[in-house]
C-alpha cells in the first residue's frame, strides 16, 4: 500500500480521476433520462460506487504485485469461461452470465484483463529485438484460448473486442515491422471482400447481420422493424439534436422508445441527442484526454510490464470507444459493444474502473526510489 | 531467464517510443473522423433528422367524411350510407409480417392471400389497408382487446353507401368504389384523391363525387415506437359530403321500372321544357350494392364477372346514354320537320304516293301497307313507310344529315352521367369509312336512312332530346339529373345552370302540323298507337317505331325480334313531360312500348291532379280536331 501523504497528492492522477467521475456520472444522467422508468440508473450508480472503490483499491495497491498474480489470475478466469459454458444462464441466446445470487457475473468481460496481464508478463521480461515465431504464437494461443471458449457461448461481439489486445501487445512489444504491413494490407483487403462475400453472397454471416451491414450504407431504407433499424433511428435521434442538443431529459426519439438498447449500447446516441453537437464534442474530447492521459502514463512507466499493460487496456478502451460511438453515428454496423464508463453493466464499469486503476497505481509508482 | 523481475524499457529495439506515436496519430485521426460525422448530422444534416424524428412521433389517423345523400326531386332518399365498421392494417406498426398474417386469418376468418393481395393494392406503406369490410361485433371486440400484442390491427368506422332501390335507377346513380392506380394517375384525380379512397365509379356518384365525397378529416396523435397512441396533440373535423337533389321523381321511377320488369330496354321521362329527367331506366340492371358492400369477397367477384362475361352488353352499362340503336320510324318525325321547313312538302300540298314501298336500286323495299297516297298527317299518325322513303330521296341525305344534326343528333346531349356516347347518323362519309366493299352513297342508303335504320343508331335519349325540342317549337334543352346541392343542415348551396341548351327556328306551321301528327298516332283510329297509348283527356302525342335489328327474311327467333319504340309527350298543345320506351326485341312499336309510356302519363297525371286518372274523361278537354290546328286532310 501507498502512503497518503503530500507525495501521494502530488503524485496521484486526480485529473484521470476526475474525467473518469465525469463520463460514469454523465452516464448515469443519460441511462436515468434513457429509461427513467426502469432501475437502471440506480443499478449503474450502485455499481458505480462499488468501481470507484474497486478502482481506488487497485490504484492504491503495487501493480507489480500482479505482475506475479497475473497467470493465476488468468487461469481463474478461463476456468470461470468453461463454467459459464455448463452453469451459465440463457440470455438473448448467449450463456455468458452466472448467476451470483445478487448479481450477475460476466467473466468474458474480466478475461480481457486478464490476457493483457498475461501477455504484458510475458513481453514485458527484458528482451531485444523483434518477437519471434515462437512468441507470436503463444501470445496468439493465449488470446485465442478466451476467444475460443467465448465464441461458444456464443458471443461475437466480446470476442471481436480481444482483437485490440493481441493487436497493441504484439504491436508494442516490437513485432517486426515486414509483419505490421502485412497485417494491414491483410484487413484492407479483407473488408471490401468480406462484404461481398458476405452481403452480397450471404455467406458465412447470418441474416439479421447482413442487415445491420446493409443499413450501414443505406440507413433510410431499413425497415423500421428490422435488424438494421437502430442504425437509422440512432442517425435521426443523433442529428436532431441539433447544435446545443434537446436538453437532459428532454429526448424524444430515446424516450419513446424508438432507439432499442438504449440505455447500454445507444447510450451516446441518447447523450448526443440532449446535449448536440457541442455535448458530443465534449464528450469525445473527455475520451480523448482520457486515453491520451493513460498513454503518458504508460510512456512514464519504470518497467516495461506496465507499459504494455497500459497500452493493451488503452487499445481496448479505445476499440470499445471506436466501435461504439462509430456504431451510434451509422459508420459501423450494429455490433453490441459498449461505451466504457458510460453503457450500463456492472461488469464493463469494474472492468473499466480496475483498467484505469491499473493507470494510476503505475503513475504513482513512476519513480524509481 | 529471469522472469521475475520487470525491466526497465531501456533498448530501442522495439521502436517503442515510434509505434507509440503511430498510435497516439491513429486515434487522432479516429476521433477526429467521429467529430467530423457528429458535424454532419447534428450541424449540416440536423433539419433532415429532425424531420426524421418528427414523423417518427407524429401520426395522423383519417377521421372519414360521411358522403352525401342522394334524394329524388321531393327529397326522398336514394342514396344514403349506413354505419359499419372495417378492420385496417396500419403497416408501419406491423413489426412481423408472419404474425399479422396469422393473427388475421384464424382471429379474423381473413386468407393470407387476400391479405397480400390488399397489401399490394396500397403502396405507400403509411396509408392504413382494409382487410375486412362489415366487420361483425366479434372481430371488433377481438381486434379491441389485443391491442396491446397488435398495435398494427385497427377498427375504423366506415361510412357504407347503401343503394336501398337496389337496381332500379342504378345506371343513373352509380356506384362507389376504391380509386384505383391507373385512375390515380390521371389529371384530375391525382390532385384530388389518393390511394384508398372510396370515390364514385359510374353514374351521379361519378360526376358529383368531389361535392358528394366531402373532406377527410385527421386525428393527429403521439405514438411511440410500437405504435401505441400517447397522446393527441390536434384534430381536424371532417367535412361531411353535400346532398345531391336529383331531378328524378320516385313516383314515376317505379312505375317505369315496373313496367320494365322481365324485359330489355329503356325507358327515360324528362320534362322538355327544362330538360329535368324525371326518370331513366335501363334494362337489363344491376345490383349498385354489389360494389359498396361485397365486391371484395368472392362471391361478389363472382357476381361482377357474371355481370361482365358478355362485355358488349353489359348489364352495368346505361343503354340510355350508352347504347345505340336504329330508332326507326320515330325518326319520321325529324324528317317530317326539316321537310316542311325547307318546303319539300307544304301543310296544303303533302300527298306523296305510298305505293306498297319503292323501288332502288334491284330491290324492293316494303312499306307495313299500301296508303294511297297519304298527306302528312295520316303518314306520320300511320306510319306510312312509303311515304318518307320517296320523301327523303327528295330530301337527299346531305340534307337529312344537316337537319338531323341541327336537332342535336350524333352529338352528345351533355347529360351530367358518363359514358355518354354520339351514335350514328347518315352521312356520305361514315359509309364510306365503314363499307369498304360499296363505300358509295346509294339510293338505297337514303331510302333506309329516312325511316331510322340502316346508317341510323343513337341512344334513346339523344331521340328523346329532339323530339322534346321539336314539341317545344324549337327549343332543345340539355337533359340533367342535377337538381340543387344541399349542406348537412338542408341549406342549398348551389342550383342547377343551364349548359349547352340551344334554339332552332320552326316555325309554327311546322311545329302544328308534326305535333298534330302525333298526337293523331296515339289519339285517332289508325294511328298506331291508338290501341294502346292513348290515354282520354291528356293529349299524348308520340310516334311508333319498329325497329328491324334484321331484315325480315332473315329473322329468326327472340333476338332477332325487332325493337320496338315509342317517343312521345304530353299534353299536346303545352307540353308538360316527354316519355321514350325502347323495348328491345319485342315486336311493334305501338304494341310493346306504348303502353310503357302510357303508365308512365298515368301516374304523372295521377299525381299532378291528385286521383288516378286512368279511363276518366276530363270534361274540359278539346277535341284538337275542332280547333284551327292545320288539318291535312284535304
Amino acid at each position: 500500500m501507498v502512503a497518503l501523504d503530500r507525495k501521494f497528492l502530488r503524485d496521484f492522477d486526480w485529473e484521470l480521476l476526475l474525467a473518469a467521475l465525469m463520463l460514469i456520472t454523465f452516464g448515469i444522467i443519460e441511462i436515468h433520462s434513457a429509461e427513467p422508468q426502469m432501475e437502471y440508473w440506480k443499478k449503474q450508480l450502485f455499481w458505480s460506487i462499488i468501481a470507484l472503490f474497486v478502482m481506488l483499491t487497485v490504484a492504491l495497491i503495487d501493480y507489480r504485485k500482479l505482475h506475479k498474480l497475473s497467470p493465476y489470475y488468468y487461469i481463474a478466469i478461463i476456468t470461470c469461461l468453461v463454467l459459464v459454458l455448463i452453469i451459465g444462464k440463457k440470455v438473448n441466446g448467449q450463456r455468458a452470465w452466472i448467476n451470483l445470487g445478487a448479481f450477475d457475473f460476466q467473466p468474458s468481460q474480466m478475461a480481457r484483463m486478464a490476457s493483457i496481464l498475461v501477455l504484458a508478463r510475458m513481453f514485458g521480461a527484458p528482451r531485444k529485438g523483434p518477437l519471434s515465431m515462437r512468441e507470436i504464437v503463444t501470445a496468439c494461443l493465449l488470446v485465442g484460448l478466451p476467444v475460443g471458449l467465448i465464441m461458444l457461448q456464443p458471443d461475437a461481439g466480446m470476442a471481436l473486442t480481444f482483437v485490440p489486445v493481441l493487436a497493441a501487445l504484439l504491436f508494442f512489444s516490437g513485432i517486426d515491422r515486414k509483419l505490421v504491413i502485412y497485417a494491414v494490407l491483410l484487413v484492407a483487403v479483407s473488408i471490401p471482400l468480406g462484404y461481398y462475400a458476405t452481403v452480397q453472397k450471404g455467406l458465412f454471416l447470418k441474416p439479421y447481420q447482413i442487415e445491420r451491414i446493409q443499413s450501414v450504407i443505406h440507413p433510410e431504407l431499413a425497415d423500421r422493424r428490422g435488424f438494421g433499424y437502430q442504425t437509422y433511428q440512432s442517425m435521426i435521434a443523433v442529428g436532431s439534436g441539433g447544435l446545443f442538443g434537446k436538453g437532459i431529459g428532454k429526448s424524444t426519439q430515446g424516450r419513446l422508445g424508438f432507439i432499442p438498447e438504449r440505455h447500454n449500447d445507444f447510450i451516446a446516441a441518447v447523450a448526443s441527442e440532449e446535449t448536440g453537437f457541442i455535448g458530443s464534442i465534449m464528450l469525445l474530447l473527455v475520451y480523448l484526454f482520457i486515453l491520451l492521459r493513460c498513454i503518458q502514463t504508460a510512456q512514464l512507466a519504470r518497467d516495461r510490464f506496465g507499459t504494455l499493460a497500459i497500452l493493451g487496456f488503452v487499445a481496448v478502451v479505445f476499440f470499445h470507444i471506436m466501435c461504439n460511438v462509430g456504431m451510434v453515428v451509422g459508420f459501423l454496423p450494429v455490433m453490441g459493444i459498449t461505451l466504457p464508463l458510460m453503457s450500463y453493466g456492472g461488469s464493463s464499469l469494474l472492468e473499466t474502473a480496475m483498467g484505469i486503476g491499473f493507470v494510476m497505481s503505475v503513475r504513482l509508482r513512476r519513480f524509481v526510489n | 531467464m529471469v522472469l521475475e523481475q520487470p525491466s526497465r524499457p531501456t533498448d530501442d529495439s522495439q521502436e517503442i517510443a515510434l509505434r507509440v506515436s503511430i498510435f497516439k496519430y491513429l486515434i487522432f485521426i479516429i476521433f477526429l473522423l467521429l467529430g467530423a460525422r457528429f458535424w454532419f448530422l447534428q450541424v449540416i444534416d440536423h433539419k433532415k433528422y429532425l424531420q426524421e424524428a418528427e414523423n417518427n412521433r407524429i401520426r395522423d389517423l383519417p377521421l372519414p367524411a360521411p358522403r352525401g345523400n342522394i334524394l329524388d326531386r321531393e327529397g326522398r332518399i336514394l342514396v344514403d350510407s349506413r354505419p359499419s365498421f372495417s378492420i385496417v392494417v396500419d403497416r408501419e406498426e406491423m413489426r412481423n409480417r408472419e404474425e399479422t398474417l396469422k393473427a388475421i386469418s384464424e382471429n379474423l376468418g381473413v386468407s393470407r392471400e387476400f391479405v397480400l393481395e390488399q397489401f399490394e393494392n396500397i403502396t405507400p406503406r403509411s396509408l392504413p389497408v382494409t382487410i375486412k369490410l362489415n366487420a361483425t361485433a366479434a372481430d371488433r371486440a377481438w381486434v379491441e382487446a389485443h391491442q396491446y400484442e397488435h398495435p398494427e390491427l385497427r377498427v375504423q368506422e366506415v361510412p357504407q353507401r347503401k343503394y336501398p332501390y337496389g337496381e332500379w335507377m342504378a345506371h343513373a346513380l352509380g356506384y362507389v368504389g376504391q380509386i384505383s392506380k391507373r385512375q390515380l394517375e390521371l389529371p384530375g384525380y391525382r390532385e384530388n384523391y389518393k390511394m384508398g379512397d372510396i370515390i364514385g365509379q359510374d353514374g351521379l356518384e361519378k360526376t358529383y363525387n368531389l361535392m358528394l365525397m366531402g373532406k377527410e378529416g385527421s386525428r393527429r396523435v403521439i405514438v411511440d415506437s410500437l405504435g401505441r397512441i400517447k397522446g393527441e396533440v390536434g384534430v381536424i373535423a371532417p367535412t361531411p359530403g353535400m346532398d345531391l337533389y336529383t331531378t328524378i321523381d320516385l313516383d314515376l321511377q317505379r312505375v317505369a321500372e315496373e313496367q320494365m320488369a322481365g324485359k330489355k330496354g329503356v325507358v327515360i321521362a324528362m320534362d322538355p321544357r327544362n330538360g329535368e329527367i324525371l326518370a331513366m331506366v335501363s334494362r337489363q340492371s344491376f345490383d349498385p350494392n354489389l360494389f359498396s358492400q361485397r365486391i371484395t369477397t368472392p362471391e361478389g367477384k363472382a357476381e361482377y364477372r357474371e355481370l361482365m362475361a358478355d362485355p358488349k352488353h353489359s348489364p352495368l352499362y346505361n343503354k340510355a346514354i350508352r347504347g345505340t340503336f336504329p330508332t326507326g320510324s320515330t325518326w319520321k318525325i325529324l324528317i317530317s320537320t326539316m321537310a316542311l321547313e325547307l318546303g319539300a312538302i307544304t301543310p296544303e300540298k303533302s300527298r306523296i304516293v305510298c305505293g306498297g314501298g319503292i323501288a332502288t336500286g334491284n330491290r324492293f323495299v316494303r312499306c307495313m301497307k299500301n296508303h294511297g297516297a297519304p298527306d302528312i298527317h295520316t303518314a306520320i299518325a300511320q306510319s306510312c313507310d312509303g311515304y318518307f322513303y320517296r320523301l327523303g330521296l327528295k330530301l337527299g341525305v346531305d340534307t337529312i344529315n344537316e337537319w338531323v344534326s341541327k336537332m342535336g343528333m350524333g352529338r352528345k346531349t351533355g347529360i351530367d352521367l358518363p359514358h355518354e356516347e354520339r351514335g350514328i347518323i347518315p352521312s356520305r362519309e361514315y359509309k364510306a369509312r365503314v363499307n369498304k366493299i360499296d363505300p358509295r352513297w346509294k339510293d338505297f342508303d337514303t331510302v333506309l336512312a329516312s325511316v331510322g335504320q340502316g346508317t341510323v343508331a343513337v341512344p334513346p335519349l339523344q331521340l328523346l332530346r329532339a323530339i322534346s325540342g321539336i314539341a317545344m317549337g324549337g327549343e332543345f334543352y340539355t337533359p340533367h339529373l342535377f337538381k340543387e346541392l344541399r349542406d348537412r343542415n338542408n341549406k342549398p348551396i348551389k342550383f342547377y345552370e343551364d349548359r349547352g341548351s340551344f334554339k332552332l327556328p320552326i316555325s309554327k306551321v311546322t311545329h302544328s302540323v308534326v305535333t298534330f301528327g302525333m298526337w293523331g298516332a296515339a289519339n285517332e283510329p289508325g294511328g298506331t298507337a291508338y290501341v294502346r297509348g292513348r290515354l282520354d283527356g291528356f293529349d299524348i302525342a308520340g310516334k311508333t317505331g319498329t325497329a328491324q335489328v334484321i331484315a325480315m327474311e332473315k329473322a329468326r327467333g327472340e333476338e332477332h325480334k325487332d325493337h320496338g319504340w315509342f317517343v312521345s309527350f304530353a299534353p299536346w298543345k303545352s307540353p308538360e313531360i316527354a316519355v321514350v320506351v325502347l323495348v328491345e326485341n319485342a315486336g311493334f312499336g305501338g304494341v310493346v312500348a306504348a303502353p310503357v309510356a302510357r303508365a308512365v302519363y298515368v301516374e304523372y297525371f295521377s299525381k299532378k291532379l291528385g286521383y288516378p286518372v286512368d279511363k276518366q274523361q276530363v270534361a274540359a278537354n278539346t277535341n284538337p280536331l275542332k280547333q284551327n290546328a292545320v288539318s291535312s286532310r284535304q
